[in-house]
């Protein structure tokens, strides 16, 4: 249980801080409050039901499919180059409709959706990848450690990779047994505290603008 | 050990390395590139240093140039005009109490006279404008510089030039350092070697240019990049080495006590 409670307080740290900065965020890190508001309200609910001991897995074939959405557009803000700007956008209905055909089709509501995870792992694997290409490209030198986009590409990065087997193969570990399936999801419980930890560095390396000094008059 | 391994079912396994695996190549990846901007902003920032530091040497130099030319300005006033209009001066003061025929011969002379004076007051009007100091060639600028220490009369100065058409490769930011590098050599003959001869040789060959400066005079030990600390400092060397060192020439000082010095720079022509 303790996992849930230092998972949400990560979480409601990294949001005050987004809140706090607000004014001086990038584009980009202004776009990634909006996912971890939705992951809040959405996790946060699943917590509930958790606790109330109902199934929630069909309550991640909704919040998957959001996350990445999100998470795009926070790609599609930090990224710079116009035709992978492009290609992000596209990404996002292309991925919704095969979220759709999954639940349809594939894996319905009362399974783990892993499928739907797995393309989600990817996709945000190859945003990170790519924003890595253009810091590599890029003719503009910058000191990465100092780099809020850096650090929110390097959390998704580790999460996506970390959970991908994780995610792959949790359908068949829930068959085998639910103890097998628990100790593998500690893994995710490790990757998400690990990506809000990045995103609270991500906040806190934003400084803060110098409040523009009132204009003074000089007279002759 | 193997018994635990046994035990650990092998969907669980397969997950803990597979996980790991692709952790670890996140983590190279992060890494990586973490380093190689690291390692650009080093380099970024060695270059802005050695731009500003050859930016400022450029500055030095034109100062000193500047510096340089004042002081022969004043020296050549004080020697030649000077001493010219004192001469006219005195023949138009003899005037009045000379013959008529003297009288033609002290007009004669002081024209003569102005006209010496009109030719160096031009000399050095010319001298003093920066622009047109920069626009003479490296040999035309050694040349002056010979001729004006050969004036002074305290050493006898040689110049030669070779194959001069090769100069217009170079800048004239590096022409204006190997000019003040070549003037310190110079200075240093006049104040340290107790020199009665100095040679001067300008050599442009097609891959490279060759300028060497050396002296009769006393001479000293240690020579060569050890040199001590005292030379180094109080004679310029450090100096004239590091702005060989920008304009990515090499120089060479050979001497010995009692066999005179020979300062040899060498840039390659790119």
């Amino acid at each position: 249980m303790w996992d849930v409670y230092v998972y949400f307080s990560l979480l409601f740290l990294s949001l005050a801080c987004w809140l706090s900065r607000f004014r001086d965020l990038s584009p980009a890190l202004k776009a990634l409050g909006v996912p971890l508001l939705a992951t809040l309200v959405m996790e946060g609910y699943a917590a509930y039901l958790m606790f109330q001991m109902t199934n929630t897995v069909w309550l991640y074939h909704f919040i998957t499919p959001v996350q990445y959405t999100l998470y795009a557009f926070v790609f599609y803000h930090g990224l710079a180059g116009a035709g992978i700007k492009k290609t992000v956008l596209v990404s996002v209905p292309l991925y919704l409709l095969a979220s759709l055909f999954i639940i349809l089709q594939l894996q319905s509501s009362s399974e783990y959706n892993s499928y739907a995870r797995l393309m989600k792992d990817a996709l945000i694997v190859c945003c990170a990848l790519v924003y890595y290409w253009e810091v590599f490209t890029k003719l503009q030198v910058i000191r990465l450690a100092r780099e809020p986009m850096f650090w929110v590409s390097t959390g998704l990065l580790f999460y996506s990779l970390g959970n991908f087997f994780a995610d792959g193969l949790m359908n068949q570990l829930l068959e085998q047994s639910y103890r097998l399936a628990h100790a593998v999801f500690y893994i995710n419980v490790f990757l998400g505290l690990l990506l809000h930890a990045t995103f609270l560095v991500a906040f806190w390396l934003t400084r803060e603008q110098p409040a523009v000094p009132p204009c003074k008059t000089v007279l002759p | 050990m193997m018994t635990f391994l046994q035990a650990v079912p092998d969907e669980l396994f397969m997950v803990a390395v597979g996980t790991a695996l692709f952790l670890l190549l996140g983590v190279f990846i992060a890494l990586m590139t973490l380093t190689y901007q690291k390692k650009r902003l080093e380099h970024q920032e060695e270059v802005s240093a050695l731009v500003e530091a050859y930016q400022k040497e450029i500055l030095q130099a034109q100062l000193e140039m500047q510096e340089d030319t004042f002081r022969s300005i004043s020296q050549e006033i004080h020697d030649n005009v000077g001493q010219v209009l004192s001469l006219v001066r005195l023949n138009v003061s003899m005037m009045a109490h000379s013959r008529a025929m003297d009288l033609e011969q002290k007009v004669s002379n002081s024209k003569e006279l102005l006209d010496q004076a009109i030719q160096d007051l031009r000399g050095l009007s010319r001298r003093l404008n920066s622009k047109y100091v920069l626009g003479q060639s490296l040999t035309a600028l050694l040349g002056q510089q010979m001729k004006l220490l050969l004036r002074t009369g305290a050493v006898e100065a040689s110049f030669e030039a070779t194959g001069e058409e090769g100069e217009n490769t170079f800048t004239s930011e590096k022409k204006l350092i190997i000019f003040r590098i070549a003037q310190e050599a110079l200075s240093n003959v006049i104040r340290h070697a107790a020199a009665s001869r100095v040679t001067t040789r300008l050599e442009f060959r097609p891959d490279r240019m060759i300028l060497s400066i050396s002296d009769d005079g006393k001479g000293f030990a240690a020579p060569g990049p050890s040199l001590n600390r005292k030379i180094s400092h109080g004679t310029g060397i450090h100096n004239m080495r590091y702005r060989a060192g920008l304009v990515g020439a090499s120089l060479q000082i050979v001497s010995e006590p009692g066999a005179g010095t020979q300062v040899r720079l060498e840039l390659p022509i790119t």
